[in-house]
């Protein structure tokens, strides 16, 4: 299991919008959904979410309202903007282009250098 | 960016709402978490507990988000702030000599820069002021005189005939008149304009119309304009004024028109009449002015050369000048005489605003030297260097701030009073406002000296090398390349404050040798009473000279007066000019001289002493012989080796037998002896019995006649006695001025006095600056030297040499300013020769008296902290080492 810690810097931030690009919902539910779809591997420090939220916030990538969540009480929802889903698409090609070349790198055999 | 910015600026505002959010959203999460694990099975104390652990701190996540939201960095100015503050009380002395400075600095260089600025760079208050010109006829050998554009009846008509462009003729001063109305008499001020005058100005009458052709000619109707206050003041504003007449003059005058509120003409009037310019009687001499307004789009230069094209006036002397006609900008024309005084007080106060900010450098640097340790250990404990400069800026903006705010009161309280006095004593139309570009430079300039050089030596300490001043000792600070720099900074200030003093000695040792010249007659216990007799009832000579015996005889029956008399002008005031020629010269030679016509007593009143022959007596009346007494001036310059006493001179075109010479007395005049204030005048004195008619007429058309009276002892109560015998002679003249002869002569030097005393002030100030600049450094060599000097004396060293170790300092770059400043003052000086009567470059009292002061400054700030090295006590210092 990885720990928040252990990412690449970065890395959180495309997780968040990449969870938030799935539809709006509030710190608790970006938490959850990170959870499932690393299907359990990765764990995050659930308080350094919030600092990432306001961070992206800042930087208008994400905007955020007041709702009511599924057991009726009020709770702040985010949703990508338009600037944000863009990040989200950059940064996905940025992160493939990275695991590509990395992988490469580690994936030589010593015939191949 | 825009976005970022405009989000945390709302935050800010919210900031409270942002905390509550946060905590709301925090326990929000922390309870979704602790369900699900209930709902996992867990019991609820249990699952709150976990869920508290596997948020991990509320405080450090809240923290990091305010952080990343900027809000972070807001909470430090804030702190920065209250550290600034107490900073700021914690050092009294440091701080109450920045916001000194800064207060004076930019408070006196603000509201002289207001006043400059609008005097002499402000637009002329009419549309399209840089088409209106003024027209002369000038030798080109010599230039045109921006402040002399008087023409003669003939030249006039030369403009109308043959010039280009479209213009007006007026005469340039206002002449003092009475208006009598059904409540009082008034004495109001007239200028007499030609028609088309308002027109070319370009502002047309508030109400009804402007004079026109058929109005300005010799015998025209009596007809006035008014000014807007006249009208409000005098008539109530009557809406009904137009077509009026009033009581001007003690003639009937039909109102044609009333001018705007916010009008004035180049001089201050109340009324306006038609010129009706002719070429005889004034339009005989050079008493009219031309305004010229040129077309759109016509530059001042093409303007100038069309108006050349007009053909000069042949002179039927072969030697006289060619001339040649031009303009002058009305701008240039009106500001003639405020240039130059206006131009010296900005020069004086740009100097002091040069020597404030050196001072402000010298402050900060010597602030900045003094806390090096301070900043080495925090940036040794880890303070990050970009906080530390946010917070070095947070304190000198709070001190530029505090500064600020004092200057800005400065500002507006000197801009009154400059204001104020500068309107007692020159004669300026334009309304003086603070210029707010001028207080924002000043206030930038002051800042940005204090901020560089007080950031400049702690980013140095920030530099990896910085922590050798924490090996270096703790106690004290490293000299180096700040200290040199002050030191740069003082020497500078000294050689500033060394040409202020020397052109400010110079000037007030010239205006000293103006007031102590001989007056040539006694001004004690005399009061002089002026009336206009610029009026239809004084037109005939048997009146005026009926009102001067009937007034004469009563004020001489007044208990305690000696004697009384009356003239044309006083002694110290501008004289009427008048041709003469000698008896023998053809008719064509007319030299120029001052006249002044007086009764009887008046020689004796004012002491003037009869040299030769004899004064006026009642015999001279008219139909006798006429007879002039000229004065010792005019024997020197025009009648040498002559038989004066009783040859003849033409005057005026009248012969006049000379009877008498009487003593100099000092004269203002209209001509000659260009700058000089007052002096010596050649004049010729007439009786006033043996004036005609027409020259009464034509001469109080210029000037109102003056009593004196002269009493045995001060008589405060004297002014009202005379006043009632005019009253009870000629209850509709009023008065115009009541004063002592001695102001008078005051008054004839309130400009030059007014530039002396500003220069002073400036230059004290100036003084006090580098003065505070000195003593800065010499108590920094004390604390620095400290130790030195104790263990000198505990070797044997006594406790004055240790003294004049430390303050010879001091007296060093005081010498070194006073010689660099020396070659400045020269240099200045030899301009201010060329521009100002009465100043030698070389002027060694005032050398003395500045080399006095400068020592006394360099002895009083260097020794004063000096002297405390003397008081140590060298066993305290050996056990601090």
């Amino acid at each position: 299991m990885l720990m928040t810690k252990e990412l690449l810097p970065g890395t959180l931030d495309m997780l968040i919008l990449k969870a938030l690009s799935l539809g709006a919902t509030h710190g608790y539910g970006v938490l959850l959904r990170i959870e499932a779809t690393s299907r359990g591997l990765l764990s995050l420090e659930q308080g350094s979410l919030y600092p990432a939220l306001a961070r992206l916030q800042d930087r208008g990538l994400i905007s955020a309202e007041w709702g009511v969540s599924e057991n009726s009480r009020r709770a702040k929802f985010y949703q990508l903007t338009h600037q944000g889903v863009r990040r989200l698409a950059g940064e996905t090609d940025r992160w493939a282009r990275m695991v590509e070349a990395v992988s490469n790198v580690l994936d030589t055999r010593p015939s191949e250098a | 960016m825009f976005h970022r910015l405009r989000a945390r600026l709302r935050l800010l505002r919210h900031r409270e709402d942002f905390n509550r959010e946060l905590d709301e959203e925090m326990s929000f999460h922390i309870d979704r978490l602790a369900e699900d694990l209930m709902r996992r099975g867990m019991d609820p104390d249990a699952a709150r507990r976990e869920a508290r652990i596997r948020f991990g701190s509320t405080e450090r996540a809240q923290a990091r988000t305010r952080e990343e939201r900027g809000l972070a960095l807001f909470d430090e100015v804030g702190r920065n702030l209250r550290f600034a503050l107490r900073g700021t009380v914690r050092s009294p002395l440091f701080s109450a000599t920045s916001i000194l400075t800064l207060a004076l600095c930019i408070g006196l260089a603000a509201s002289v820069f207001s006043v400059v600025h609008a005097v002499l760079w402000q637009p002329l208050p009419y549309p399209h002021p840089d088409h209106l010109a003024r027209a002369v006829l000038y030798q080109p050998a010599y230039g045109r005189d921006p402040g002399s554009t008087n023409l003669t009846g003939r030249t006039w008509q030369r403009i109308r005939d043959q010039g280009p462009f479209e213009h007006a003729v007026y005469s340039d001063g206002a002449g003092g008149v009475n208006l009598t109305t059904s409540q009082a008499a008034a004495y109001v001020r007239q200028q007499r304009v030609g028609a088309g005058f308002f027109h070319v100005l370009g502002v047309p009458p508030e109400l009804g119309r402007e004079f026109d052709a058929s109005e300005d000619v010799p015998g025209g109707p009596a007809v006035a304009i008014l000014s807007h206050g006249l009208w409000t003041r005098t008539f109530g504003g009557d809406p009904d004024i137009i077509g009026r007449t009033i009581r001007l003059k003690g003639e009937a005058y039909t109102v044609v028109g009333v001018m705007p509120a916010d009008f004035r003409s180049d001089t201050k009037a109340d009324v306006w009449t038609p010129l009706r310019a002719t070429t005889t009687g004034e339009g005989g001499g050079a008493n009219y002015t031309v305004l010229v307004r040129f077309p759109p789009g016509m530059t001042f230069q093409e303007a100038d050369a069309r108006m050349s094209s007009i053909q000069p006036p042949q002179s039927s002397n072969e030697n006289a000048p060619t001339l040649r006609f031009g303009l002058v900008p009305l701008d240039a024309a009106l500001t003639a005489g405020l240039r130059l005084p206006l131009l010296f007080l900005l020069g004086a106060i740009a100097l002091m605003l040069v020597v404030g900010c050196a001072n402000l450098a010298g402050l900060n640097i010597a602030r900045s030297l003094a806390r090096q340790s301070e900043i080495a250990t925090r940036q040794a404990l880890g303070g990050g260097t970009g906080a530390l400069v946010r917070q070095m800026v947070t304190e000198t903006l709070v001190l530029g701030f505090l500064g600020g705010v004092a200057g800005l009161g400065v500002a507006y309280a000197a801009l009154t009073g400059l204001s104020t006095l500068i309107r007692t004593q020159f004669d300026i139309w334009q309304a003086v406002g603070m210029d707010r570009t001028a207080l924002a430079m000043v206030f930038g300039l002051t800042l940005v000296a204090t901020l560089l050089f007080g950031l400049a030596p702690a980013v140095r300490v920030m530099s990896p090398r910085g922590l050798r001043v924490l090996v270096s000792g703790a106690r004290g600070a490293v000299g180096g390349r700040g200290h040199l720099l002050r030191k740069s900074l003082l020497v500078g200030e000294v050689a500033i404050v060394t040409a202020l003093l020397y052109a400010t000695g110079l000037l007030v040792h010239g205006y000293e040798r103006l007031e102590g010249l001989d007056p040539g007659f006694d001004a004690r216990n005399v009061l002089t009473v002026r009336f206009s007799l610029d009026d239809a009832r004084y037109a005939q000579a048997e009146e005026v000279r009926q009102l001067f015996d009937e007034t004469l005889a009563g004020i001489r029956r007044i208990p305690g007066v000696t004697s009384a008399g009356a003239a044309l002008t006083l002694p110290y005031e501008r004289g009427l000019n008048e041709g003469f020629r000698l008896p023998e010269e053809d008719s064509t030679a007319y030299h120029n001289t001052n006249v002044v016509y007086v009764t009887p007593g008046f020689f004796k009143t004012l002491r003037i002493p009869v040299l030769r022959g004899r004064a006026f007596d009642d015999a001279d009346e008219a139909g006798r012989q006429l007879v002039g007494v000229v004065n010792q001036a005019f024997v020197t310059s025009n009648l040498k080796n002559r038989q004066v006493l009783g040859s003849m001179l033409d005057v005026g075109s009248s012969d006049m037998r000379m009877v008498g010479v009487v003593g100099n007395v000092q004269q203002a005049a209209g001509w000659g002896r260009a700058g000089m204030p007052v002096w010596e005048t050649p004049t010729v004195y007439v009786p006033a019995a043996q004036v005609t008619g027409r020259d009464f007429r034509l001469v109080h058309m210029w000037f109102s006649p003056s009593w004196v009276v002269r009493t045995s002892a001060s008589r405060p109560d004297l002014a009202g006695q005379v006043l009632r015998v005019f009253h009870r002679v000629d209850p509709d003249l009023p008065v115009a001025r009541v004063a002592s002869l001695q102001q008078v002569v005051n008054d004839a030097f309130s400009k030059q006095r007014f530039v002396a005393g500003f220069l002073i002030v400036v230059a004290l100030f100036a003084l006090l600056l580098a003065g505070i600049g000195l003593y800065g450094i010499v108590a920094h060599e004390v604390v620095q030297r400290r130790a030195e000097m104790g263990l000198r004396m505990a070797l044997g060293s006594s406790p004055g040499r240790a003294v004049w170790t430390v303050g010879s300092t001091g007296v060093r770059l005081t010498l070194l300013g006073l010689l660099l400043g020396g070659a400045a003052s020269m240099a200045a000086a030899r301009i201010m020769g060329f521009l100002i009567y009465g100043v030698t470059p070389y002027d060694p009292p005032t050398l003395a008296a500045l080399l006095g002061v400068l020592a006394l400054l360099a002895a009083v700030a260097s020794f004063l902290p000096a002297a405390r090295v003397g008081r140590l006590h060298p066993a305290d210092i050996l056990r601090e080492v």
